[in-house]
């Protein structure tokens, strides 16, 4: 719970989508908001030391949550391990309880998810705002340009961003926890730092330390997303080969076959569901990353998610609308593709079978 | 022709470290050709550590451990696990959980060069001999644990391997299971003449499967000898305990203990009852082939084995006779 917690307090300070297209419009302003209007306001010395300061504000925010998290509640955890499960609560009760669980659960994402989504697609099917969203209001207008121009450019390059970073993120991840050995504990903790270091710090220092090479063109945002993401992907893959006994690749090189056949035969296919969920997870935390790519976008190299953004400060509800549906189906369609090709393995691995057994 | 006159195992002066945690510490043991050599320990002691070493999944931090005449680990020499002829049988069978049965066995045989379908074929025939002919296409999720095991040994003997490493292999199967798989095992090995180094920390097992023992503490080999040797005559008092059940007679005038003032190991099977050192029963255990019986004999307490039903109770007036002991210094 106390992980959860730490876990969202970084996740909000970074968060940045949200706040922008709620809290701004009413004078509503965060560190994170104005991290982003500082070098939008000028490009002088005194903005951006006054940038600087607001971002390592944020970072130390971040890091003496988590810090805090990882000591006091490692802790906790390990004496709760110790003193095991004592509930001895009646079944119905349980039941009865679950029940209400259930409920509050289920109107909760009906509320914050369902309802938002509906509106959503509704909007994005009706032809103007103010217009009441029925079937005879409908037409695909806003479909159109949302996939269409520049739009449609930024659609692909978000893409090909988000599967560059998935595919990069996750053969790093994969070499380093194949041959990182003992070392890959330290990197465990080392690499939490990307993660932690709320977005908009990471983007105003890699456009600090790259800017006049890169500033502009799509590979700064590239940087950002491999560096954001690598926690991500790696942490998958780390638990991926920690639930891994060595005991299965030792069989296999004690049954005749070297490191590499080893990996090919063994390793990779027992990983196979670590490296999809992996590359899924960077893909979809880069297709709908907004904090960074809208610091660091160029003229040319707008992302999807800022398009949409724009689109909906510009007051274009309809076509921002359709642009959002778009960039929700592909991550609602992956996490399906996801969710089945995992259950699929796992029963295939797993079966069961309790008469076998 | 090295490896037919050289021993199947000789380690040298071994020694293995995690860090700076020693673990294996100057062992020195030898395997002949054909032999059964037990590993026996508690946990801890350094089983597993020297099988790994053997198998070549760890590197030792010094001396020298030589397979079948050739050194495979050494001062500047060392071969792969792959490149060694060992077939290692896991604790808990460590089949791969997206392969058949049949690809498992078949897996080591891919490894020597034959082709898929030749190898399967030959999977197919050693699974026969194993009665598993008809388990070929399940996954491991789908087998019982002593289904699993014999899977791993097939596995291990399809590699052809001049040397078995068994890494308590019954650990984790029921008592009934124990035995089918040691059976099968022995028998496996038998045919095949191949040497082994059995990991165990179950003296019974220990002490029927090898030729020679190895007792290992902290990571040091403390005895060496024939299963009859470290049981009769083990080096101290944990020895003795390891490897079977023990009692101590104090020296004392009312047992016989003898007057050289050093307590004397006894083992149940060494009492009997109906003798001149006399005794009383403290307790009294019924298990099934025979009862143990716990007796006090002028201040000591003797464990005495008896086959069949209970016929003392605690508290009853007992003679016992002593046939043998045996004293530590000697």
């Amino acid at each position: 719970m106390g992980g959860g917690v730490a876990r969202e307090f970084g996740g909000s300070v970074n968060r940045r989508a949200v706040r922008e297209g709620l809290g701004s419009e009413g004078g509503y302003r965060t560190l994170e908001t104005l991290v982003y209007l500082q070098p939008a306001l000028s490009v002088g010395a005194e903005a951006f030391g006054k940038l600087g300061s607001d971002a390592m504000v944020m970072v130390a925010l971040v890091l003496i949550a988590l810090s805090t998290a990882d000591r006091g509640l490692g802790r906790i955890g390990m004496r709760q391990a110790r003193t095991g499960a004592s509930g001895t609560s009646e079944t119905d009760a349980r039941s009865h309880s679950s029940r209400i669980v259930t409920g509050t659960v289920a109107a909760y994402a009906v509320l914050t998810s369902a309802v938002p989504l509906l509106a959503l697609v509704l909007t994005s099917l009706t032809r103007a705002t103010g217009v009441a969203p029925l079937p005879a209001n409908w037409d695909l207008a806003g479909y159109r340009s949302a996939v269409t121009g520049q739009a449609g450019v930024a659609l692909t390059r978000s893409f090909v961003l988000a599967a560059a970073a998935a595919l990069l993120v996750t053969a790093m991840a994969s070499v380093v926890v194949a041959v990182g050995g003992q070392s890959r504990h330290r990197l465990g903790t080392a690499v939490t730092l990307g993660f932690a270091i709320p977005g908009s710090a990471l983007a105003v220092g890699t456009l600090i330390a790259y800017g006049s090479w890169l500033g502009g063109s799509a590979i700064i945002i590239l940087m950002a997303y491999l560096a954001k993401s690598w926690a991500l992907g790696y942490r998958v893959m780390a638990g991926g080969v920690d639930r891994m006994a060595p005991e299965l690749s030792q069989a296999g090189r004690s049954s005749g076959a070297g490191p590499f056949e080893v990996l090919r035969t063994i390793t990779g296919p027992l990983m196979a569901t670590a490296l999809l969920t992996s590359a899924g997870i960077v893909m979809l935390f880069a297709l709908h990353e907004l904090t960074m790519s809208s610091i660091l976008y160029g003229p040319d190299t707008a992302t999807y998610a800022v398009v949409v953004l724009n689109q909906q400060q510009l007051g274009d509800i309809s076509s921002s609308a359709a642009m959002a549906v778009i960039l929700t189906v592909p991550i609602l369609m992956l996490l399906g593709l996801g969710t089945l090709v995992v259950r699929r393995r796992e029963h295939h691995l797993h079966p069961v079978n309790s008469e076998l057994r | 022709m090295t490896a037919k006159t050289s021993p199947a195992v000789r380690c040298r002066g071994l020694s293995v470290a995690y860090g700076l945690v020693p673990a294996l510490l100057d062992v020195d043991l030898e395997v002949g050709q054909g032999q059964v050599l037990a590993l026996l320990g508690a946990s801890g002691s350094g089983k597993t550590t020297l099988l790994h070493t053997l198998a070549g999944f760890i590197r030792p931090t010094g001396g020298e451990v030589c397979l079948g005449g050739e050194v495979v680990a050494g001062t500047n020499r060392w071969v792969a696990p792959e490149h060694r002829e060992v077939g290692l049988v896991f604790q808990g069978a460590a089949l791969w959980p997206h392969m058949t049965v049949l690809d498992t066995v078949a897996f080591p045989i891919r490894r020597r060069g034959r082709s898929r379908s030749e190898a399967r074929r030959l999977a197919g025939v050693l699974l026969g001999q194993f009665g598993l002919t008809e388990l070929a296409d399940r996954l491991p999720a789908q087998l019982s644990g002593g289904e699993q095991q014999r899977v791993g040994l097939a596995r291990a003997l399809s590699r052809d391997p001049a040397l078995f490493l068994f890494d308590e292999p019954t650990a984790h199967l029921d008592p009934h299971l124990r035995g089918v798989v040691l059976d099968e095992i022995a028998r496996r090995r038998q045919a095949l003449g191949a040497a082994a180094v059995y990991a165990t920390h179950d003296a019974t097992e220990a002490l029927a499967v090898a030729d020679l023992v190895a007792v290992l503490r902290a990571g040091r080999v403390v005895q060496v000898g024939t299963p009859g040797e470290v049981y009769e005559r083990p080096v101290d008092l944990d020895v003795a305990r390891l490897t079977g059940p023990v009692s101590l007679l104090e020296p004392s005038p009312a047992n016989g203990a003898g007057p050289s003032g050093e307590a004397r190991l006894v083992r149940p099977d060494w009492v009997s009852f109906g003798g001149d050192v006399p005794g009383t029963v403290v307790h009294v255990r019924y298990r099934g082939p025979h009862t143990d019986y716990a007796v006090d004999v002028g201040g000591s307490t003797v464990l005495v084995r008896e086959t069949g039903r209970t016929a003392r109770d605690p508290g009853a007036t007992v003679s016992l006779s002593v046939k043998r002991t045996w004293s530590f210094g000697r």
